[in-house]
């Protein structure tokens, strides 16, 4: 079994937009996400281990090819993956 | 046959009297037009200018998806929906959603829907920068 075969190595990444590229000072995020992670679950990790995106997570919805996913949506680590921040747009 | 709109996310300025004028169907009785300007006041405080960005391909999808709303509910003649991204100052146009149809009511209804489901919906945000302090996220800060 490879390493990255491996659930608990299995790293994906998360786009970041607007106020979450600004605080990062990147414009995207690795995140481990192990089988049956989900939306919901993705978004705590960055959250956790990035403390100053923390604020702005929560009210952040995950995208996955540019459709917004409910809460309990399974995600994987090879997708492509959005966290948007609450739109202002107009 | 279903109405095609026109869904652009631009880096230029918005002519806002060339979307007019491209949505001149004889059958046009109706023209709404939502225009949306940088302010220069925001919850008191002077407002120098806005960023805006975008998720663009998400923005795109999501803009195509409420026009084909916008022209499944109401017999639309005609729809143009462009927004702006990049640095605007005062007074530009951020936002442009034109509706046409045979008659008044469906365009201010179909231009009134667009409009605020691209608030909702669309992945695009902007900051605002002051005259005086740091600038702010809109809506997230």
């Amino acid at each position: 079994m490879s390493a990255t075969e491996s659930p608990w190595l299995a790293r994906g990444v998360v786009r970041l937009f607007a106020v979450l590229a600004d605080k990062q000072g990147a414009d995207r995020v690795e995140v481990p996400i192990p089988p049956g992670s989900t939306a919901r679950s993705v978004l705590e990790r960055i959250a956790r281990a990035h403390p100053a995106l923390a604020p702005y997570i929560a009210s952040c919805r995950l995208a996955r090819d540019d459709e917004f996913l409910d809460a309990d949506a399974v995600v994987r680590a090879g997708d492509d993956l959005s966290a948007i921040p609450p739109t202002a747009g107009g | 046959m279903q109405l095609e709109a026109t869904v652009e996310l631009v880096e230029t300025p918005i002519d806002v009297g060339a979307l007019i004028g491209g949505l001149d169907a004889p059958s046009s009785g109706a023209l709404c037009t939502f225009v949306g300007r940088v302010r220069n006041i925001h919850d008191g405080r002077a407002v120098e200018r806005l960023a805006y960005s975008a998720h663009p391909t998400m923005a795109i999808a999501k803009m195509r998806a409420i026009a084909l709303e916008a022209t499944q509910r109401w017999p639309l003649t005609g729809l143009t929906l462009v927004h702006r991204i990049g640095t605007l100052e005062i007074g530009e146009v951020s936002v442009a959603v034109l509706a046409a149809s045979g008659h008044r009511a469906e365009s201010f209804d179909a231009c009134r829907y667009v409009i605020e489901a691209l608030k909702h919906e669309v992945p695009i945000w902007k900051q605002e920068h002051y005259a005086q302090g740091d600038p702010r996220w809109i809506g997230a800060e």
